[in-house]
């Protein structure tokens, strides 16, 4: 897996420049912290990520950052003070309705500088002063939800450790796994599913990269939905470099994880789930497969406000009761369209079953 | 006179593929529109016109898919680890969009050697897979699917780091690993034939019989092909704990290899290791009536350790299949390379080849292989005679080659046992007591010394070139002798332990 690449240029002064074409210029004249300027490119992309994770400057030393929206989402880019990248991505969350009108942006001491949320395939420019005070000074997206994985770091004046034992990068980065390598004639694209050897399921799983940012991994083998994670999609390389003798990783945070064992229940009796296959609407699989002798659709979409996915399913012309296990509920926020809860257990009339709805959602 | 080459009557061209593709072909085939359709190792299906040299994305996210058959224009059947699967591109637009389970009626333990090949299609529609049993390279994983039974050992037994010892080398501890299964089209599923290691190529020859290779490792000395027909058992033991015959617990680890030889139906031909083969891999007949040279209907077998593909030249004897092996097209420096792993014949009569590796020796990418109209001289045919040998060559001979020092003839076998492979026993050169050229000018017949069931006769032609000039391009002849003439198959001295 690739290591994010560091894309900063540093411009070089004027006298420098000028020296390079014979022209010298006296170095005795001494530098302005102007004539050193940094330059840097930094590309928000698909998966929660920003794809330089940090760069140094001098204190006092102009910068000039340039923040590319490559994602299918919004993003924006707020600096804050040493230790704050946290609070203020806990006050952006607080803004709720004002929030949009605000960027993301909330008031908060701790701010230094921002861009406004960019939609995909925008661009902004920031320039700047780096602080005086050496520090370590952390940039985040503070859109709703991206603040947990999308964020880095500004080293003004202070060295960096080592990548493998940074705390100010996301983890993910530490390990090296931030970019979602190439793998593809078509390069990076959503929605992507593979069949593949996934952790945490039976050999017949299914890996999904919804937009957004948001996977799960549902299993052709039981006929579910074992977990869905936010972030990067899956490093497939353990099992395609070789025979197949690996598991793909989870690039990401898994958020919820299916609890209960069983699929799905049609009527009474425990019959094994029958694996039928799939469509593709929207580039998105709806998973089709048969419960007790009836056929039972469940198709997965991303929310878009928040984290999270929407599980709607449909089971046409129904006439049995439907029991589901949607387990687990708490820590995350739980909604169903109909039926009853108990217990981790929905349960719904035939007639509601014919076409409901769940989300599971990261943050309450 | 310089030395005969294959490239002198075929000519070879690399086909490029779509950039940052990795190029390892599991499958390939023609659509009736006359565009490629191939499936790649990351799970891919691309479809290519020839004419334009044009890749178009069809389909993707398949796990592993090792073969393709396509149905029509929309639809291809796919073979991947996990299921068989119907893919169709139902509005037309170029890409699938429908991915229907035609059958996963079938167990798997995540084990990485589980690989699943085929399918291979009958007359009726009907469709044949093979599946790979596990490796004891590895264990099996926490979570399987279908149902867990192994001779020697416990779920728990597998997680302990001293699995292999009761494994056996290549375990089945999944329903129908090592067996070849028929799929209806409508996914009805029959377990066809039990007995089968690695069974990566499965292939139906013109008249409709279905051939399947095996590889060489533990109870097969020798690569191997095999004419597969229902209810028969084909020799590696571990997938017949899923007969229904099998007494549930009983270890095949524990069996006298005896029980099992008096069950086992022979080989076709074995690919002689180390020398023909070490990997074969698809059996395809020559469909191209005559546009690709003179082996008009016989099989080809892809290899994958070696710059070759390899030809096979049936010869039905008291009423059974076998036959003799013979390098086809072979030879670096001709633009081959290894991993020849899938193959299809264009309308034009080309032949389509795709390459793979799966981290073992091989290659990637896809070729294709043209003839030049120019007849090869070579051995176009092999069959056995009372007393030897009648070769038939696709030319007539050059004066005074029809002398027992033209034929230089050794014969040895491999043994029937559980271990890894077999070295070649009992080898000896066999004396030629009599050579006759018939009145066609291009059929030899060589009598000798000794002939006898149970061994791989191997000629080694050196000097043999045909009237007009050309040399032999193929020397290497080896004719695997289940069965002499009147029958006689016995071979008591082929069971190891």
């Amino acid at each position: 897996m690739g290591v994010p690449v560091f894309k900063i240029r540093f411009v070089i002064g004027l006298f420098v420049q000028l020296g390079l074409f014979g022209l010298v210029i006296a170095p005795a004249l001494g530098q302005d912290p102007n004539d050193d300027r940094v330059e840097v490119d930094i590309t928000a992309r698909s998966g929660l990520q920003y794809d330089v994770v940090r760069f140094t400057a001098k204190p006092g030393q102009a910068i000039l950052m340039k923040l590319i929206n490559d994602d299918d989402m919004a993003h924006n880019f707020v600096f804050t003070k040493p230790g704050q990248r946290q609070a203020v991505a806990t006050a952006a969350l607080a803004l709720g309705v004002d929030g949009e009108a605000k960027n993301w942006v909330p008031d908060h001491a701790s701010v230094l500088w921002s861009t406004p949320v960019l939609p995909p395939g925008e661009q902004h420019v920031l320039q700047f002063t780096a602080p005086v005070e050496p520090g370590i000074y952390p940039y985040v997206c503070t859109y709703p939800g991206h603040g947990f994985l999308m964020y880095g770091a500004m080293y003004v004046g202070v060295s960096m450790p080592e990548l493998a034992t940074d705390q100010h990068v996301p983890e993910l980065a530490r390990q090296g796994k931030a970019a979602q390598k190439q793998f593809h004639a078509w390069g990076h694209k959503r929605p992507l599913m593979y069949r593949i050897f996934m952790p945490d399921a039976s050999p017949a799983a299914i890996a999904v990269g919804l937009k957004h940012g948001q996977n799960y991994c549902w299993d052709a083998g039981q006929c579910r939905l074992r977990y869905a994670w936010y972030g990067g999609f899956v490093d497939p390389s353990p099992v395609w470099r070789g025979n197949g003798n690996g598991l793909a990783g989870v690039l990401g945070t898994k958020y919820w994880e299916s609890e209960m064992p069983g699929t799905i229940r049609v009527g009474g009796g425990d019959s094994e789930p029958e694996f039928l296959g799939y469509k593709k609407v929207d580039g998105q699989p709806e998973f089709h497969f048969r419960v007790n002798d009836t056929d039972v659709y469940e198709l997965i979409t991303p929310l878009h406000s928040i984290i999270g996915i929407q599980r709607s399913f449909r089971i046409p012309n129904n006439t049995q009761p439907v029991s589901l296990p949607v387990g687990p509920t708490s820590r995350v926020a739980f909604e169903h369209s109909a039926g009853k809860l108990e217990n981790n257990l929905l349960t719904l009339s035939a007639e509601e079953a014919r076409a409901f709805t769940v989300f599971i959602g990261l943050i309450k | 006179m310089r030395a005969a080459g294959i490239g002198d009557y075929y000519s070879l061209e690399n086909i490029a593929t779509p950039k940052g593709l990795d190029p390892q072909v599991g499958g390939l085939d023609f659509m009736p529109n006359g565009r490629l359709v191939a499936c790649f190792h990351r799970g891919e299906v691309y479809t290519y016109d020839p004419g334009k040299g044009e890749w178009r994305l069809f389909a993707d996210g398949l796990q592993e898919p090792l073969g393709i058959v396509a149905i029509n224009d929309r639809e291809v059947v796919v073979m991947q680890r996990s299921e068989l699967t119907r893919i169709t591109d139902t509005d037309g637009d170029g890409e699938a969009d429908q991915y229907k389970t035609v059958c996963d009626d079938f167990g798997m333990t995540g084990n990485y050697h589980e690989f699943a090949f085929g399918p291979a299609r009958d007359a009726r529609g009907n469709l044949y897979v093979g599946l790979n049993l596990a490796s004891s390279g590895a264990s099996i994983r926490p979570e399987l699917r279908g149902e867990f039974r192994h001779y020697g050992l416990s779920r728990e037994g597998f997680k302990a780091s001293s699995y292999g010892r009761a494994s056996g080398r290549m375990y089945a501890a999944t329903p129908y690993r090592g067996w070849v299964l028929k799929i209806t089209p409508e996914g009805e599923m029959t377990p066809f034939a039990p007995g089968f290691r690695s069974p990566n190529g499965l292939g139906f020859d013109l008249d409709g019989r279905l051939f399947v290779t095996d590889n060489q490792g533990d109870w097969l000395g020798t690569s191997k092909l095999f004419h597969v027909q229902r209810g028969k058992f084909y020799g590696h033991p571990a997938s017949l704990a899923w007969t229904s015959e099998w007494k549930k617990g009983r270890n095949p680890l524990k069996v006298a290899s005896g029980e099992f030889d008096a069950k086992r139906t022979y080989a076709t031909v074995l690919f002689p290791h180390g020398l023909m083969a070490n990997s074969p891999t698809q059996p395809i007949p020559d469909s191209s009536g005559g546009k690709f040279g003179p082996f008009a209907a016989q099989l080809f077998v892809g290899e994958m350790n070696r710059a070759r593909i390899v030809r096979v030249m049936l010869d039905k004897v008291a009423g059974e299949w076998q036959g003799a092996c013979v390098p086809f097209y072979d030879g670096a420096g001709l633009g081959l390379g290894k991993g020849n792993h899938r193959f299809v014949f264009g309308k034009d009569g080309s032949m389509w080849l795709g390459k793979t590796h799966l981290s073992w020796v091989g290659g990637q990418g896809v070729q294709r292989i043209k003839w030049n109209g120019k007849t090869p001289m070579e051995v176009e045919s092999m069959k056995l005679t009372d007393s030897g040998f009648a070769l038939q060559f696709t030319k007539p001979l050059a004066n005074g080659l029809a002398k027992p020092e033209t034929f230089a003839i050794q014969r040895y076998y491999y043994a029937y046992r559980k271990d890894y492979g077999s070295p070649q026993h009992g080898r000896e050169p066999v004396p030629v007591t009599g050579v006759q050229l018939l009145r066609d000018g291009r059929t030899v017949i060589v009598s000798l010394a000794k002939l006898n069931p149970g061994y791989v006769y191997q000629l080694d032609l050196n000097n043999i070139a045909a009237a007009d000039g050309s040399l032999l391009v193929n020397g290497l002849v080896c004719y695997t002798l289940n069965r002499l003439t009147n029958g006689d198959d016995k071979a008591p001295h082929l069971v190891q332990k």
